[in-house]
């Protein structure tokens, strides 16, 4: 098995996985990852972690080199949403029939825009086994399974390991064969009906976008030295994600896409009480974010991954649906407006997708069967 | 009306003055005309806020610095009695209690006598005259608005009227539009503009407040507002969005037929700032008069109630009128609403309360110049 990406929530699934028994790699394809982070796991032959999972070493090995991904049935990849990209442009003629890639998480249509690159790579490569997005199954869940920091070049610290998680298949009709390859992977895994459902299940969409815009001139003011949900998620801004919700949950229904409320995803993760009423109480009582200090700034993964890879193509599906999103619209137009950063254009809009003038029918079937 | 030589100003006109209300706006009012020798006499809903001004017969000052006691401010217990004699009627309360006091002042409506509201914000005149022209559509009176308060001031608990700049440059328009010579007599560093629609478009509370308190939303909850406003508050991105709320301000307008000047420039004007060479962050960094001011203790306040409901809604009413979009201000107001649980844009002043319901820009123009 490859693991693609450097981050914490890669080293955290490979000490996660090699505790379990599993043969895993890590390998990066980004250059700035080579000195920073390949070369150090290299020398130091693994990963020092701390946390949910104890604490200890674990041998892995760490490659820059990603022809080993034709070894592996599963490659998963866990990266930044702007990763994805990345991977399937630079790796996209190393895939081969019957192979699983496997986002986690994939984000908001994260699998839609792999499987778009890819085909378009099929038809540009010239060498190769021709049309790549035929024979390409992708798979994805709504959330990566740990909350966790790195702590160093070779150090992880893993604050929680999620008990619940949707896995989405594109095309939805190979749904069976995917969960069968990666239900050992995480047990815990729930399959659903499409990438979309588990899309619009993401919770960073929920608790970002809105603690970022409504305290944007305390972390700037601060450097972020507050706690960003014990303290920046105050009832007002729980008051402007419920309305998120609220939103989110009218365009699902609309589509005809199943979704289970955050509150009670975020339950069923274990990340908080079982007694929590709201937002606000679920993020005052969830311990593993407790301490979480805020962004130091507005260039962070909290807005250019959340809105660019989170609002802007939730939005997008919100306009197939026709249903009116006056909270998500103003938070994604307040983030483009206070860092400058034009997110819908940035970002993860319809045409990237590949679900530009799309109608609900359309959407439906490139859902199940991909890209004609 | 006398014509004396009085404080060495020549052809001085001592004028009947009426001052409605009971915070910082009408005491700063109150004691700036009582020291110039008008003939003032004060009304306020709560009669306990003047308390003391009726025990002690005048107010407190320090205006710009010097200690004054401004004497003979006369305290009517009815309106009637405050009101009947005057020639001038200085409306100095929250823009959202005109509609209130538009009420309680028609029976008393004279073609001689002028109504000023100080200041009127957006809409002010507007709302106003609709509000008495529906109870006495035959109502005669004159009407004028400053475009914010002629004065930088904060009444302490003490009840000691502190004047830190009288500002100058200020606009005021009559609706339907001309000059008003007692409006001019009482407040001579006025400048006439050119009719309310260019007074309302250039509430300056409107453009910076709402930015401030969405955007540090968490900061004024979680500290109970300990924070510098404008000089901690004002971020960079606060700035920017501040900066976007004014260039959709300007743009409507301009499709007005006005020459608007950048919230910077009329920040400059009225001495609220030294430096107008920069942006908002610039300016607000040089903002001697607000240096010290601290954030509202609660999202419960005039800076959203006032300022987005009675601000940025009527803005909007115009921005359809003018056909100009106006997502940031959209955004701000949805926020907002979502946070105080409050649907501004029906509980605000919608077109409805300004009585400006179907109208078209020219119909617009000609109603405040010429037929209101």
């Amino acid at each position: 098995m490859t693991i693609l990406g450097a981050g914490s929530g890669a080293y955290a699934a490979a000490v996660d996985l090699k505790l379990r028994g599993f043969d895993v790699q890590l390998c990066s394809t980004f250059e700035p990852d080579a000195d920073s982070k390949i070369k150090p796991l290299q020398r130091e032959g693994g990963i020092h972690y701390t946390g949910a999972l104890g604490e200890g070493f674990q041998q892995v090995r760490a490659t820059m080199d990603p022809s080993i991904i034709r070894d592996s049935e599963l490659v998963m990849i866990i990266t930044l949403a702007n990763g994805y990209e990345h991977y399937a442009l630079t790796c996209a003629h190393l895939f081969h029939d019957g192979q699983f890639i496997f986002l986690t998480p994939g984000y908001i249509g994260g699998s839609l825009r792999f499987l778009k690159l890819i085909g378009e790579q099929g038809d540009t490569a010239g060498g190769g086994n021709g049309n790549h997005s035929g024979r390409v199954r992708i798979c994805e869940t709504n959330n990566l399974a740990y909350i966790s920091r790195q702590t160093g070049p070779t150090e992880v610290r893993i604050f929680r390991k999620s008990k619940f998680l949707q896995l989405g298949t594109l095309p939805s009709k190979y749904a069976g064969e995917a969960f069968d390859v990666v239900k050992d992977v995480y047990p815990f895994l729930v399959p659903v009906d499409s990438v979309l459902e588990s899309g619009m299940l993401n919770p960073n969409i929920v608790l970002h976008p809105a603690g970022m815009v409504m305290n944007a001139g305390w972390i700037e003011a601060s450097h972020g030295g507050f706690r960003y949900y014990s303290e920046g998620c105050t009832r007002a801004v729980a008051r402007v994600m419920e309305s998120f919700e609220e939103e989110r949950v009218a365009v699902c229904n609309a589509l005809g896409i199943k979704t289970m409320m955050f509150l009670d995803y975020y339950k069923k993760a274990g990340y908080t009480s079982e007694e929590a009423t709201g937002i606000y109480e679920a993020l005052r009582a969830s311990e593993p974010n407790r301490e979480l200090m805020a962004p130091s700034s507005l260039d962070h993964r909290y807005l250019t991954e959340d809105v660019g890879y989170g609002l802007v193509p939730m939005k997008a599906i919100s306009e197939i649906s026709g249903v009116p999103v006056p909270t998500m619209s103003s938070l994604v137009h307040l983030s483009s407006a206070m860092t400058g950063i034009n997110f819908e254009v940035t970002g993860l809009n319809s045409e990237k997708m590949g679900l530009h003038g799309v109608t609900v029918q359309g959407l439906n079937q490139i859902l199940r069967d991909g890209f004609s | 009306m006398l014509c004396t030589l009085s404080r060495g100003v020549k052809n001085f006109v001592k004028l009947k003055v009426a001052v409605i209300g009971g915070g910082n706006g009408a005491f700063a009012t109150s004691a700036d005309l009582a020291l110039n020798d008008h003939d003032v006499t004060m009304y306020n809903r709560s009669p306990e806020k003047l308390e003391l001004v009726h025990r002690r017969g005048g107010i407190n000052a320090i205006v710009e610095g010097r200690a004054q006691f401004a004497s003979k401010i006369n305290v009517a217990k009815k309106i009637g009695d405050a009101v009947s004699g005057a020639e001038v009627v200085v409306v100095a309360v929250p823009t959202t209690a005109h509609a209130y006091y538009a009420e309680l002042l028609e029976p008393w409506t004279r073609e001689d006598q002028t109504i000023l509201l100080n200041p009127g914000h957006t809409g002010g005149a507007l709302e106003f005259r609709n509000c008495i022209r529906t109870i006495n559509p035959n109502a005669k009176f004159a009407l004028c608005e400053t475009m914010t308060l002629t004065y930088i001031t904060r009444l302490s608990d003490s009840g000691t009227i502190q004047i830190f700049r009288k500002s100058k440059n200020v606009l005021y328009a009559s609706l339907p539009a001309g000059r008003n010579s007692k409006v001019e007599a009482l407040f001579p560093n006025l400048t006439l503009a050119r009719n309310v629609l260019e007074t309302s478009m250039s509430n300056i509370n409107a453009i910076c407040h709402p930015p401030g308190m969405i955007m540090n939303a968490g900061w004024v909850e979680h500290t109970k507002g300990s924070f510098l406003f404008y000089q901690e508050g004002f971020t960079p991105s606060v700035a920017r969005v501040t900066e976007a709320v004014d260039r959709e301000r300007v743009e409507i307008m301009q499709k007005m037929k006005l020459k608007p000047l950048r919230f910077v420039d009329l920040f400059y004007s009225i001495g609220s700032t030294t430096n107008n060479e920069g942006g908002v962050y610039e300016a607000m960094r040089s903002s001697e008069p607000n240096k010290t001011i601290m954030a509202p203790a609660s999202l419960d306040s005039r800076y959203i109630h006032e300022d987005i409901g009675h601000g940025l809604v009527p803005m909007t009413e115009f921005g359809k009128i003018a056909g100009v979009a106006t997502p940031i201000m959209n955004g701000l107001i949805t926020l907002a609403s979502k946070i105080n649980s409050v649907d501004y844009w029906t509980q605000g002043r919608s077109s409805k309360k300004l009585g400006i319901e179907g109208m078209d820009m020219e119909r617009l123009l000609s109603f405040v110049t010429t037929t209101a």
